[in-house]
């Protein structure tokens, strides 16, 4: 096991390498300045030569890289030239209120996903099944920044019940950011809620059915010890698999809900420094996210040995 | 002398309901287990024999399959009165009658130890301590003969071999104090040599617990040497039965008499060829009316195209057959 | 499958497909309206989709405007039809590039094992890493905001799928017992994988295509939603749907109806995808 994991370990420093490398090139390659892109036309070539200088532009290609990932581990991530202010100092701000609803989303769908496969896969072919794969399905195909806008509309324009949009930080006012966090979280969720409950269904359809549970009926374990005991542990191995991709479902997702509900995360950030071509959000930013995702595949893969002996004890 | 009966199954019907039509796994089987008596059922695979044990602990899948009818007598209760998923049933299993299955790697949750597998169970009928029943499950361990069974305890199925992890199913049944042991083909997975390890195990019980055993299996080899009577199987029906002598010297019907022929046996003369039984099992949907074995039977008369041979007592002892054929043409 | 592809499995085929209930039919349907409304577009509206007429700004729904107009005027139903015919043309061209070169990928990392396959892997993981959507985003930033640039970028995101099937489906060929005995008897290693190789990637290549129609759909509207994607005017759902979201509360028909859109397709292709699956191959089932 601990030789498996740092085997894993490993193969995530070549990934995030790899990302690094990509996002670093692909900055470079794009066409047009922009350093004159985001100073504007007006102003002095010296003045843009200048900035050009701050931000080691001029420097190889080699050293910028180098330089760039230096900085990461000091804690620099370069300067935004559209916000003018440090990336370090964006991220500070921003990155909480993503993961202050991204964490609950996965939370919320993590729990409701898998409780709604048990009990799709317990009732089997029962109408709670239909509604509940039907549910599922249209889940996993609904646009999310459409799905926020239907929320919107019938549920603060409608209804009235929640504030259309915004964020509000939950030390500010807890009950506000209740109320404001609902219909994103749900949106953020809704995919990842899909899968899960897709997966668990018939992966617990599957695990019924296996010898040890017949065996543990036959011993006369409690209905309730072979579900839940039994056959969920068991079953739960390969939505694990999923809960670990899907991560990275979560994060894209939030890019959208963002976006529809006017938050100042990571999102928003992204997607405006992609417009501005602010290379240096853009390049930290999807580096960051892509060593949140091979960080939660690395909690996946201790999770694996967790639940299952035979990896935990597997030798090599 | 008449001994006490500790099982007795009656005009037992089992069918699954399936989408091409109903399939009468079991039709009307009648059977029972003496004291400290160890019986065989024997058939080819898909004949109901299986399926008759699950019937017995009501764990037969519903939907699609359904215990239409009959009576299952243990001490002195009926078991068909408890709904199959009611707590006297519950306690019935294991702790009354206790299964062994046959794919021994396959038949112990993967992701538990063996001592957590087995404390849950006796816990489940037995009021004790999580410690008591950690005792209770090591003294059951070594008494099938398991060393190092403190160890063992701790070990998951996937890190035993096919022959101890039927032991330790064997272990859970002691440990629960079972009366009886159904061993569904207990030795098919395993190798030559654990086969009779299990067996003798198994008889061994017999001695000690006073358990009474009925052995579920297809290799009538295995039935001579160990079982006191036994019941053949055929397209979900008993088509004969008796004492393991009468059916071995005295074989009937002619099915009996091709299961025999197609054990080697190494006291007999060499020259003596194995003869398969030709055709197949039949698909158990819509049986023909007259006797199911007749598309295989060697001496079909035109009784047997229409009526169905029910069960007569031939002989003195206690040995019946379900066939239309005479004494007369069976010894021949 | 392919091997033994003859009328009696076309007919088996057919059960499975149709059997799984009414959604796989409503499915179809939505799928064929959506295709014909892509490909007629031109016949089915007097309009062009950019034409703009001031005099009838939010106009209701008429018999001269089915949907009614958006906020210049616009055919609303004329841009969903063009709509449709931008989701088409992106999805294909990504979903077809994507195969191309995903299976070109997958059969060098399966074929030389070694320093080859976990280049392309680990390379493959990187992607996996970042999600779809942010990776297509900066690719597109690259590439261009237009039709064909939307097309390459969402399509590289689509690679891995085809290239991990196809890479797994080498490696157990290769190690499968009867083309190591074909090859002992002396028959070309190479030949005889690419001749099993087909069949066997048959049922899950048409499987990966259905689904990953439905997800490139996904994200070019997610994209053109972004402003990150094909740009206005462009009538890409999408950018309908960001456009009318101004306007959601006096006409709600001008943000929620393309994205109604979207999600039907999308839907759509995800439901027919997991009924061929297990029409065609039910072992799929899980894997893909």
């Amino acid at each position: 096991m601990i030789n498996f994991i740092i085997k894993r370990i490993l193969v995530s420093f070549v990934v995030v390498f790899l990302v690094s490398l990509f996002v670093f090139s692909i900055m470079h390659i794009l066409p047009g300045d922009p350093v004159r892109l985001a100073m504007g036309f007006e102003a002095t070539e010296q003045d843009v030569q200048r900035v050009r200088e701050q931000l080691n532009l001029n420097k190889p290609l080699v050293e910028q890289y180098v330089l760039w990932i230096g900085g990461l581990f000091r804690g620099e991530f370069g300067i935004s030239i559209a916000y003018h202010r440090t990336v370090a100092a964006l991220l500070q701000e921003r990155l909480p209120r993503t993961i202050n609803l991204g964490i609950p989303a996965m939370i919320f769908a993590i729990i409701v996903g898998v409780g709604f496969g048990i009990i799709s896969a317990l009732w089997r072919g029962k109408w709670i099944d239909q509604v509940i794969t039907l549910i599922s399905t249209l889940g996993a195909g609904t646009p999310q920044f459409w799905l926020g806008i239907v929320g919107i509309y019938i549920f603060a324009i409608g209804l009235n019940w929640f504030p259309m949009q915004g964020y509000t930080a939950p030390n500010q006012d807890f009950a506000l950011y209740l109320k404001k966090a609902v219909m994103p979280v749900f949106c953020m969720a809704i995919v990842m809620f899909a899968s899960l409950a897709r997966q668990t269904r018939s992966s617990m359809l599957e695990v019924i059915n296996q010898d040890y549970i017949r065996t543990a009926r036959a011993y006369g374990i409690s209905e309730f010890s072979v579900i839940f005991r039994h056959a969920l542990k068991n079953a739960l191995i390969p939505v694990i698999t999923i809960i670990g991709l899907q991560v990275r479902v979560v994060i894209g997702g939030s890019l959208l809900v963002e976006q529809v509900f006017n938050i100042p995360g990571i999102g928003t950030m992204l997607t405006s420094a992609v417009s501005n071509r602010d290379y240096f959000v853009v390049q930290s930013c999807v580096l960051i996210i892509s060593l949140f995702t091979v960080a939660a595949n690395l909690i996946v893969d201790v999770l694996y040995g967790v639940f299952d002996p035979r990896i935990r004890l597997a030798r090599g | 002398m008449e001994q006490r009966r500790v099982l007795e199954v009656k005009n037992l019907k089992t069918s699954f309901f399936t989408p091409t039509g109903e399939v009468k796994a079991v039709d009307d089987v009648s059977y029972h287990l003496h004291e400290q008596e160890i019986i065989a059922i024997v058939g080819e695979s898909g004949c109901g024999k299986s399926v008759t044990q699950m019937s017995v602990l009501q764990l037969i899948q519903s939907p699609p399959g359904k215990i239409l009818g009959g009576q299952i007598l243990f001490e002195g209760k009926n078991l068909l009165d408890y709904a199959p998923k009611s707590q006297e049933m519950r306690r019935i299993r294991g702790a009354g009658i206790a299964m062994i299955f046959q794919e021994p790697m396959t038949s112990l949750n993967p992701v538990y130890t063996i001592g957590e597998q087995l404390t849950e169970v006796i816990r489940t009928h037995t009021k004790c301590s999580r410690k008591d029943a950690w005792q209770i499950g090591v003294a059951a361990l070594e008494a099938v003969g398991i060393p190092d069974a403190q160890e063992r305890m701790r070990n998951y199925p996937f890190q035993m071999s096919g022959g101890m992890v039927q032991r330790v199913l064997t272990a859970t049944a002691i440990a629960c104090r079972s009366k009886i042991i159904i061993a569904d083909e207990p030795t098919t997975a395993l190798d030559v040599t654990t086969q009779a390890q299990v067996m003798e195990l198994l008889l061994s019980l017999v001695e000690k617990y006073k358990t009474s055993i009925i052995v579920v299996t297809h290799n009538l080899g295995l039935v001579t040497r160990y079982s006191h009577r036994v019941y053949v199987m055929y397209a979900g029906k008993i088509i004969e039965a008796g004492a393991t002598e009468d059916i071995l010297m005295h074989p009937w019907h002619p099915y009996t008499r091709g299961l025999l022929e197609c054990v080697p046996n190494l006291t007999e003369d060499k020259e003596r060829e194995l003869v398969p039984i030709q055709g197949a099992p039949p698909r158990l949907q819509n049986l023909p009316p007259g006797c199911a074995f007749k598309p295989r039977c060697t001496c079909v008369s035109g009784l047997c195209r229409d009526e169905f041979p029910t069960l007569r007592r031939i002989g003195p002892n206690e040995h019946w057959v379900a066939c239309h054929l005479d004494a007369e043409v069976s010894q021949a | 499958m392919m091997q033994n592809f003859n009328a009696e499995s076309f007919k088996q085929f057919l059960r499975v497909f149709f059997g799984r209930g009414i959604l796989v039919q409503i499915s179809l349907v939505i799928i064929l309206i959506f295709v014909f409304s892509a490909l007629l577009a031109p016949i089915l509206t007097p309009y062009t989709p950019l034409e703009q007429d001031l005099t009838q700004m939010f106009a209701n729904p008429s018999a001269a405007h089915l949907l009614g107009t958006d906020n210049i005027g616009r055919d609303f139903f004329t841009r969903l039809l063009y709509g449709a015919q931008i989701s088409l043309v992106v999805s294909l061209l990504s979903s077809v590039w994507a195969g191309v070169v995903g299976i070109i990928l997958g059969l060098i990392a399966g074929y030389f094992e070694g320093l080859a396959s976990s280049i392309i892997m680990r390379v493959i993981d990187a992607q996996l890493s970042i999600p779809s959507l942010i990776f297509s985003m900066v690719l597109g930033m690259v590439i261009g905001q237009s039709i064909p640039g939307m097309a390459i970028a969402i399509g590289i995101g689509a690679i891995p799928s085809y290239t991990r099937m196809v890479y797994g489906m080498v490696l157990s060929l290769k190690h499968n017992d009867y083309i190591t005995a074909a090859a002992l008897v002396g028959q070309s290693e190479t030949k005889i994988l690419l001749k099993h190789l087909l069949p066997n990637c048959f049922a899950p290549l048409i499987v990966i295509f259905t689904m990953s129609l439905g997800t490139a759909i996904m994200v070019e509207a997610g994209l053109a939603y972004l402003g990150v994607g094909i740009a206005a005017p462009t009538p890409a759902w999408g950018v309908m749907v960001s456009e009318g979201y101004k306007y959601l509360t006096q006409h709600p028909r001008l943000a929620i109806l393309p994205g109604l859109c979207v999600m039907l397709v999308v839907v759509a292709f995800n439901i027919v995808g997991d009924g061929l699956r297990d029409a065609l191959d039910p072992r799929l089932r899980g894997k893909l």
